[in-house]
């Protein structure tokens, strides 16, 4: 099947590079610690912000994962032979595929750390709410990713669009986090999200290709 | 696969994939889990501990200044929770006006509010007229 | 051409209306029992935010028209709609905060309707700069109706923002289920419903203008005429005004 071989070659592309992965992982370690310092020291209030940090991180997170959507491909001149040789649906399904699991390690092993030094108690809606709201924000990363993917200045731009996209993700996350908090109407509005921003993105992503 | 290929048809799935999501929130019971402040009645049955938000009208006549303390009973025409304030009071607070406070319930009932918000409802009175129509309690504001 | 046409009526029509909501809103409708003068903020703050939506609703129908049609008269439609939703978004936020310090006694608060309408901001103003990426024309015209599309799932999240959560925000006095009647005196209904229609009208006038001036800039840039994704005839073919001819680095 195309799709699965198109997220081994991003998988490949990101073992080869780990351009992702060298982009994150120190932001990711350093944002959480600079927050527990930011927060103080006493418990309570690093209990209260734990949720809302973990989605902060990710949400920022997302807009350097955001600039390598389709980086390799341009650098190496292979982007137009890609868009010939596979549909653009498989294409989005492959990037966003990819795209997927790079927000999820990103949201895992934020909340692993904020769970450790931290320490905050994790409710198992809030394991749910990762899945979910990486997938949403992980189709918008694509969509703003590939759009701003040739211009000047768009990591500018990269802000103002993408990063107010995610409020939802970042509204929804925090709030199944907070203890004692309803989780059913937050999951269902993070799948609201999901399936708007997927339907969007798959709708307008023949269009980003045509260039 | 290629009757989902013009745009047309894309553009028609997004229209239809919007009203649906937005069609079932609405209709759903979702919004009555969604709470922005909790009513008097509420926070009398079950007390928290933490930081909460309380909503309701301030009850005529009975507003107190105590030094720098503002003292007053929030209702929602079931319940009165006694409300005491530290801090300035801006905007057109009054009796007979909803308001939103923010802070801690004490083990006497009493709320300690460090944020006053007025809330005014969705009335405007003629001022000449002096017509005055008594406003209907907070926690019916939601529609 | 037909917008010309319409352009004129519209003017003076908003014009005669600007005319009658000022003496409306100013002096015919009485101050608020409660809030005093402040509350004829109401006659600007509320039409700016409701010509707002309407133009970002222009936005999203001109957009998906683009991406439908391919004719650049629906991008300079949404262009002209998206300057003018941004303008009046940020002076219906500034206009909302003047009001609410004196009578909610803050300049600004965490309510969901505000938060969405600053994301609003935020996006649209995203929009105007993808434009401004790439020298290519139908490009730039591209990816801003995907934009445009992408943003129109915002829109109805600031409307339900007010119905999901038990907010701040009053609930909207005007359009709710059950109409205006006994909420609004009579006098501060028609002074706000003419402020409304001299909005309306004031930003359809500025509308029109703008597509006008953006379709003549296209022209300038020698930009292919409507209708046509390609150029009909190869450029080498087509004999080039001085000075106007190519297009700008």
């Amino acid at each position: 099947m195309a799709v699965g071989r198109l997220v081994t070659r991003e998988v490949g592309i990101e073992v080869a590079g780990r351009e992702a992965t060298t982009a994150v992982a120190p932001f990711v370690l350093v944002a959480v610690l600079l927050a527990g310092l930011a927060f103080g020291p006493a418990p309570q209030i690093l209990a209260a912000v734990a949720p809302g940090t973990i989605w902060l991180v990710t949400l920022l997170a997302a807009a350097p994962l955001a600039r390598g959507v389709a980086a390799a491909e341009q650098d190496e001149g292979c982007w137009d032979l890609l868009r010939l040789l596979v549909s653009p649906t498989q294409l989005l399904a492959g990037k966003l595929a990819a795209m997927w699991l790079h927000l999820l390690i990103t949201w895992a092993l934020t909340a692993a750390l904020v769970a450790v030094v931290f320490p905050a108690p994790f409710p198992l809606a809030a394991i749910v709410a990762g899945p979910l709201g990486a997938l949403g924000l992980a189709a918008v990363t694509v969509a703003f990713g590939t759009l701003l993917a040739a211009g000047r200045r768009r990591s500018g731009l990269l802000s103002v669009l993408l990063l107010p996209s995610g409020l939802p993700v970042l509204v929804a996350g925090t709030a199944v986090g907070l203890p004692g908090s309803a989780g059913m109407p937050w999951l269902a509005l993070l799948v609201a999200y999901d399936v708007l921003m997927v339907v969007a993105t798959w709708a307008v992503f023949p269009v980003l290709l045509e260039e | 696969m290629n009757r989902l290929a013009s745009p047309r048809a894309r553009l028609a799935v997004v229209g239809v994939a919007l009203a649906g999501v937005l069609g079932t929130v609405a209709v759903s019971g979702l919004s009555d889990s969604l709470v922005y402040y909790r009513t008097p009645s509420e926070v009398q049955a079950q007390p928290t501990h933490g930081r909460v938000r309380l909503g309701g009208m301030v009850e005529s006549g009975s507003v107190v200044r105590v030094g720098a303390t503002l003292r007053f009973l929030l209702t929602d025409g079931a319940h009165d929770v006694p409300v005491a304030f530290a801090g300035r009071t801006t905007g057109i607070f009054r009796e007979g006006q909803g308001a939103v406070v923010e802070g801690t319930l004490d083990t006497a009932g009493v709320f300690h509010a460090d944020t006053l918000l007025v809330k005014h409802s969705n009335e405007y009175v003629d001022g000449r007229g002096k017509t005055y129509h008594p406003p209907t309690p907070a926690g019916a504001a939601a529609p | 051409m037909r917008s010309i046409t319409i352009e004129r009526p519209v003017g003076w029509l908003a014009v005669a209306a600007t005319a009658a909501a000022a003496p409306l809103t100013l002096v015919a409708a009485p101050p608020d029992a409660l809030q005093g003068d402040v509350q004829r903020l109401m006659y600007v703050h509320v039409p700016a935010a409701w010509v707002a939506y309407l133009a970002f609703g222009v936005v999203a129908v001109a957009s998906a028209g683009f991406l439908l049609r391919r004719d650049l008269r629906w991008d300079r439609a949404a262009q002209a709609a998206a300057e003018l939703g941004v303008g009046l978004t940020a002076l219906s936020l500034v206009l909302g905060s003047l009001w609410a310090r004196p009578v909610w006694g803050t300049w600004w608060s965490w309510d969901p309707r505000l938060v969405t309408t600053v994301v609003l901001l935020l996006v649209y103003v995203g929009y105007l700069g993808v434009r401004g990426l790439s020298t290519d024309r139908m490009l730039n015209a591209r990816r801003a109706a995907v934009v445009g599309v992408l943003a129109v799932v915002n829109v109805p999240i600031v409307h339900f923002s007010v119905v999901w959560w038990r907010a701040l925000h009053q609930p909207p006095t005007v359009l709710r289920p059950g109409g205006p009647a006994g909420e609004l005196p009579v006098l501060m209904l028609v002074a706000l419903l003419t402020a409304l229609a001299a909005f309306t009208l004031a930003a359809a006038s500025v509308w029109l203008r703008r597509i006008r001036i953006l379709a003549a800039t296209d022209r300038d840039r020698g930009v292919p005429p409507a209708g046509a994704a390609e150029p009909a005839v190869p450029e080498l073919i087509v004999t080039p005004r001085p000075e106007t001819s190519g297009r700008q680095p």
